[in-house]
């Protein structure tokens, strides 16, 4: 195995396969500034330029841009507070207030530390975890996908403290949300009203712009002023500090990795959930924390597991054909284009591209890391920049991103009127990651409870795996309700 | 005037309702398409309800029983000026079709609220323009025409 680890390395800093390696982290870093455009459009791009190629240098240059999608797509989330793709929409919770303080490339700095660190350990587990993952991803039927997407929810709670009714009332407002369309039980749609948008329910993009970026520019704009009113220090200095920041909180950055690999692992999960739930379980065990405020744990947390869960989701891809997501869907697609099957001689007759995917993954997180944190000191002096100048060109592209989910008007109504719905709950403090929460989990929590219902009755709630979660739940609520108690016996 | 809290009671109340609405709705669903929004649909019109009744008559209030201002801050716009700016930008699609509308706003709003003079904002525009005619070609995308834009096309046949 080390031999055939080492020859791959050699294989892979040949000219032929650096060059398109570096050509996918450049497009990836590209597709995650700008928000709406996540991998499934990244690879679509790059796909018709992998026919050329030898299959380890496509392969490299698919998994080049699928590595760094999710450290460009703090950009946006930190400076501007628009979630750059799904998986970094709980950054924003910290990474975005650090701006408005003057300190976005502090948080840059730490975002990117982490993002490194959890892709790197993402290409470690998976290299480890090859021989063995074939047995531990069976293990996980619907009923334990249930409990992991009912672990999803039970962060609402967490994530609304302070105003814990408003925040579960909101999240059943996502809930709900996330039922328009197609019902996964039966031929039914439901809540569309004979809007044929609605058939295929609300695009998550257009929730998430329209919760997150719309609210944000009308009360920028209602201010007048720049992101960050006052300067927080030098940016290089800033950066440099984020760096050491992320580096010091290496305990976090390996919990939330570890969270991130696991949760990618899982076929069907998406990683649209990783960030949250890496983010709640960081606010919900860490003492004295500020999350929400401008904590750069908060920033820490969801970013590390982001980068880390592309390494899980190359596991089911690699090993079973199954994608975990969107964008593994399209590689998937790739890899057969190149003639590879992916399935159990990903480990025997073509381990060597196996090999070649997992040090691409190593290899694009470390250079669109340098390229990033090259970028940061330039990009985070946006935020000092008189906002109304700024707010054609944002405006611009959150109209884009939006657009992008399903290239109809509808996409622009929705946008519109999330953002008022949006704005609204801002202003009156209900929990808006608590609504996208809701929403993200709630096709999954319905189709796997059906699932389950219908496979084992009520003898799935036994099975092992559900016990586990199950406990797993039950630690995280009761350790954020004793730290919750424990602060405010603190403040009082 | 309305107070900041009564209008976050409204809000919390449109909410129950909405949710009370598709739980009722989803009564007529398939069998198994029926539980989860009507379930939800209810237990949140519940949470609703007890949430304004917390405001009203236990707790105190959520937000501070302030006048809703519209008012502008120093330098800024008031939250409706600039929805009806986004109403603006939304309203010149039909008409001029997405790039064009996307350059008229961009000079209009960098004049107006910006600021800015004639050449910055029509570099900026230009810029914006570009932009959307570069992905558009990238990622073989056809942006909304408006019919003046349609009108011209036609004409250069």
């Amino acid at each position: 195995m080390l031999d055939a680890l080492m020859q791959a390395f050699a294989g892979i800093l040949t000219f032929g396969t650096l060059l398109p390696l570096l050509l996918g982290v450049v497009v990836g870093i590209v597709i995650g500034v700008l928000p709406g455009l996540g991998g499934v459009v990244g690879f679509s791009l790059l796909l018709p330029f992998v026919f050329n190629l030898e299959p380890s240098a496509a392969i490299a240059m698919l998994i080049g841009l699928a590595a760094v999608v999710p450290t460009s797509d703090t950009f946006p989330s930190v400076l501007m507070g628009i979630p750059g793709s799904s998986g970094s929409q709980a950054t924003i919770m910290d990474g975005y207030p650090l701006a408005r303080k003057g300190q976005g490339a502090r948080a840059l700095g730490a975002a990117f530390t982490a993002s490194l660190m959890g892709g790197l350990i993402g290409a470690l587990v998976l290299t480890a975890a090859i021989p063995i993952a074939r047995p531990l991803i069976l293990m996980f039927g619907s009923p334990e996908l249930l409990m992991l997407a009912i672990l999803g929810l039970t962060m609402v709670g967490i994530l609304s403290a302070g105003n814990a009714l408003r925040g579960v009332l909101a999240g059943i407002v996502g809930l709900m949300i996330g039922t328009i369309g197609a019902a996964p039980s039966d031929p039914e749609y439901r809540f569309t009203f004979d809007i044929l948008y609605l058939y295929d329910g609300v695009p998550l993009i257009v929730v998430a712009l329209g919760l997150f970026a719309i609210p944000e520019i009308v009360d920028l704009l209602a201010s007048g002023r720049a992101i960050a009113p006052e300067k927080g220090g030098a940016n290089m200095g800033q950066l440099m500090r984020g760096i050491r920041e992320g580096f010091a909180h290496w305990r976090l950055v390996l919990r939330c990795s570890g969270i991130g690999v696991i949760i990618g692992a899982i076929p069907g999960l998406g990683g649209s959930v990783v960030d949250w739930i890496s983010y709640s379980q960081a606010k919900a065990t860490i003492p004295n924390n500020h999350f929400g405020e401008g904590d750069i744990r908060g920033v820490i947390a969801p970013e590390s597991s982001n980068n880390a869960k592309e390494g899980g989701a190359l596991l089911p891809t690699l090993l079973f054909g199954i994608p975990g997501s969107g964008s593994m869907a399209v590689l998937l697609g790739g890899m057969t284009l190149l003639g590879i099957q992916p399935g159990p001689s990903m480990v025997t007759t073509d381990l060597p591209i196996t090999l070649t995917a997992i040090w691409s993954l190593a290899i694009a997180n470390i250079l669109g890391v340098v390229i990033c944190i090259a970028l940061a000191g330039v990009i985070a002096r946006l935020c000092f920049v008189p906002f109304p100048m700024l707010a054609p060109a944002i405006l611009l592209v959150v109209v884009f991103g939006a657009y992008q989910a399903t290239r109809s008007w509808g996409d622009w109504v929705a946008l519109v009127l999330l953002g008022i719905l949006g704005w609204l709950m801002k202003r009156y403090g209900w929990s808006r990651p608590a609504i996208l929460v809701g929403f993200v989990l709630a096709p999954i929590t319905e189709q796997y409870f059906f699932i389950s219902m219908s496979r084992y009755g009520l003898e799935w709630m036994l099975r092992p795996g559900v016990v586990i979660v199950g406990v797993l739940i039950l630690a995280l609520l009761v350790s954020g309700f004793l730290l919750s108690r424990k602060e405010k016996k603190g403040v009082a | 005037m309305f107070s900041e809290r009564a209008v976050s009671i409204a809000l919390t109340a449109v909410v129950g309702i909405v949710l009370l609405a598709m739980a009722w709705g989803a009564q007529d669903f398939l069998r198994y398409s029926r539980h989860f929004p009507f379930t939800f649909g209810l237990i949140g019109a519940v949470l609703a309800a007890v949430i304004i009744f917390r405001d009203l008559v236990v707790a105190r209030p959520p937000v501070p029983d302030e006048p809703v201002g519209d008012a502008a801050s120093e330098g800024g716009h008031s939250p409706l000026q600039v929805f009806a700016w986004f109403a603006l930008y939304f309203g010149l699609v039909p008409v001029l079709g997405f790039p064009l509308a996307t350059g008229v706003f961009t000079v209009a709003f960098l004049r107006v609220v910006a600021g800015a003079g004639w050449i910055l904002a029509i570099v900026y525009a230009a810029a914006a323009m570009g932009f959307i005619f570069f992905m558009g070609s990238m990622l073989n995308m056809e942006w909304p025409t408006g019919f003046v834009s349609r009108a011209i096309m036609s004409r250069m046949g």
